[in-house]
C-alpha cells in the first residue's frame, strides 16, 4: 500500500530534509502566519512565532512519528510560540493563554471595523484562541480541540460563546 | 453548534474572516529555511563533537590496554617490550650448564636456564619435574 502525501511529508520532516520543510511552509505557512497574527496582534511577533514553530519542529523531528495529526501539532506549537513571543514583547516569560490577550494592538494593518477589533481585544484568551484558530487558520473544531487539548464539542461551544460575546460587546459600544 | 449559527452570528463570522490581515511576508520563507539549515548545521556539529569525544576516549582506552599488556609481558620473557632473557643473552652460562648437566639436550638446557633466571628474580615458577 502506498503512503499518503502527509506520511511522505512527515517522513521528510523527520529525516530533516530541507525540501520537506519548504513544502510544509508552502502548505501551511499562510495559515500559520495569519493565526499567529490573530494570536499576537503583531506582525513581527507573528513572523517570529512561525519561525519558532519550524525550528521547534526540526529539533523535535524524531518525535513526529508519534504525531497523529500534523495540522493540530503545528497549531499547538504555534500557540506556545505565540505565547512566548507575546510574553517577550511584554518583558515577561509567561506561557499562559492570558499572555495572548493582545500583547500589542493590531496596528500594522488598518482595521475595517474598529468596534470589531476592540471587541476581539476584550475576548477572554481561551475564546480568542478558538476564534483565531477557526477564522484565521481555518481549522476544524476537531483540529482545534486537538491543538488546545479539549474536545471538539468544547471548541465549538467556546467558539459560539466568543461570537455571542463579540456581538454583545459591539452592541454595547454602538449603544454607548 | 456553530453549524446552526443565527444569521447575525454568521454575519459576524463573515466580518471576522474578512477583516484585513497582513499578507505573508515574502522573505519569511527564506528566513525560515535558513533557520532550519542553521539548526541542521548546529545539530551536525554537536553530533560530530560528541562522536569525536568518543573516538578520543576509545583511543585512550586502547592505548592504556596496550600499555598494560606490554607492561605485564615486559619482565624478561623476550617478548615485545621486555628485556631479552638472561638465559638467551648468556651463552657462557649455557655452556656452564651443559658442562654440569651433559645428559640434557639443548632444548632442555634452555628450559633449565630460563627456570634458573626466573627463580633468581623471585617469580613464581611452575613445578619442575625431575630431569634425567
Amino acid at each position: 500500500m502506498g503512503e499518503t502525501p502527509e506520511q511522505q511529508l512527515r517522513e521528510g520532516l523527520a529525516a530533516g530534509s530541507e525540501s520537506a520543510y519548504a513544502e510544509l511552509y508552502d502548505r501551511w505557512g499562510g495559515r500559520l502566519f495569519r493565526a499567529a497574527w490573530g494570536l499576537t496582534g503583531s506582525r513581527e511577533a507573528a513572523e517570529d512565532a512561525v519561525q519558532d514553530v519550524f525550528t521547534a519542529l526540526f529539533r523535535g523531528r524524531r518525535g513526529l512519528a508519534r504525531v497523529e495529526r500534523l495540522e493540530a501539532y503545528l497549531f499547538a506549537a504555534l500557540r506556545h510560540a505565540a505565547a512566548r513571543r507575546a510574553g517577550r514583547r511584554r518583558g515577561t516569560a509567561s506561557m499562559d493563554a492570558a499572555t495572548l490577550v493582545h500583547a500589542a494592538p493590531a496596528a500594522a494593518v488598518p482595521a475595517a471595523d474598529p468596534r470589531l477589533e476592540e471587541a476581539l481585544r476584550r475576548l477572554p484568551p481561551d475564546q480568542r484562541e478558538v476564534v483565531s484558530l477557526k477564522v484565521d487558520a481555518g481549522l476544524t473544531f476537531e483540529a482545534i480541540g486537538e491543538a488546545l487539548g479539549i474536545s471538539a464539542n468544547t471548541a465549538a461551544s467556546r467558539y459560539r460563546y466568543a461570537l455571542e460575546k463579540l456581538r454583545s460587546t459591539m452592541k454595547e459600544r454602538s449603544d454607548a | 453548534m456553530p453549524e446552526d449559527l443565527t444569521p447575525d452570528l454568521e454575519a459576524l463570522e463573515g466580518a471576522l474572516a474578512a477583516r484585513p490581515a497582513p499578507g505573508l511576508p515574502p522573505d519569511l520563507r527564506n528566513r525560515i529555511l535558513a533557520a532550519v539549515r542553521r539548526e541542521r548545521a548546529d545539530g551536525f556539529a554537536a553530533a560530530w563533537e560528541s562522536h569525536r569525544r568518543l573516538i578520543v576516549a576509545a583511543a585512550v582506552a586502547a592505548a592504556m590496554l596496550f600499555w598494560l599488556n606490554v607492561a605485564r609481558l615486559a619482565p624478561g620473557t623476550g617478548e615485545p617490550g621486555g628485556a631479552a632473557s638472561p638465559a638467551l643473552e648468556s651463552p657462557e652460562r649455557i655452556r656452564t650448564l651443559r658442562g654440569s648437566l651433559p645428559e640434557l639436550d639443548d632444548r632442555e638446557l634452555d628450559r633449565f636456564a630460563l627456570l634458573q633466571a626466573a627463580v633468581s628474580r623471585g617469580r613464581s615458577v611452575p613445578p619442575v619435574r625431575a630431569v634425567r
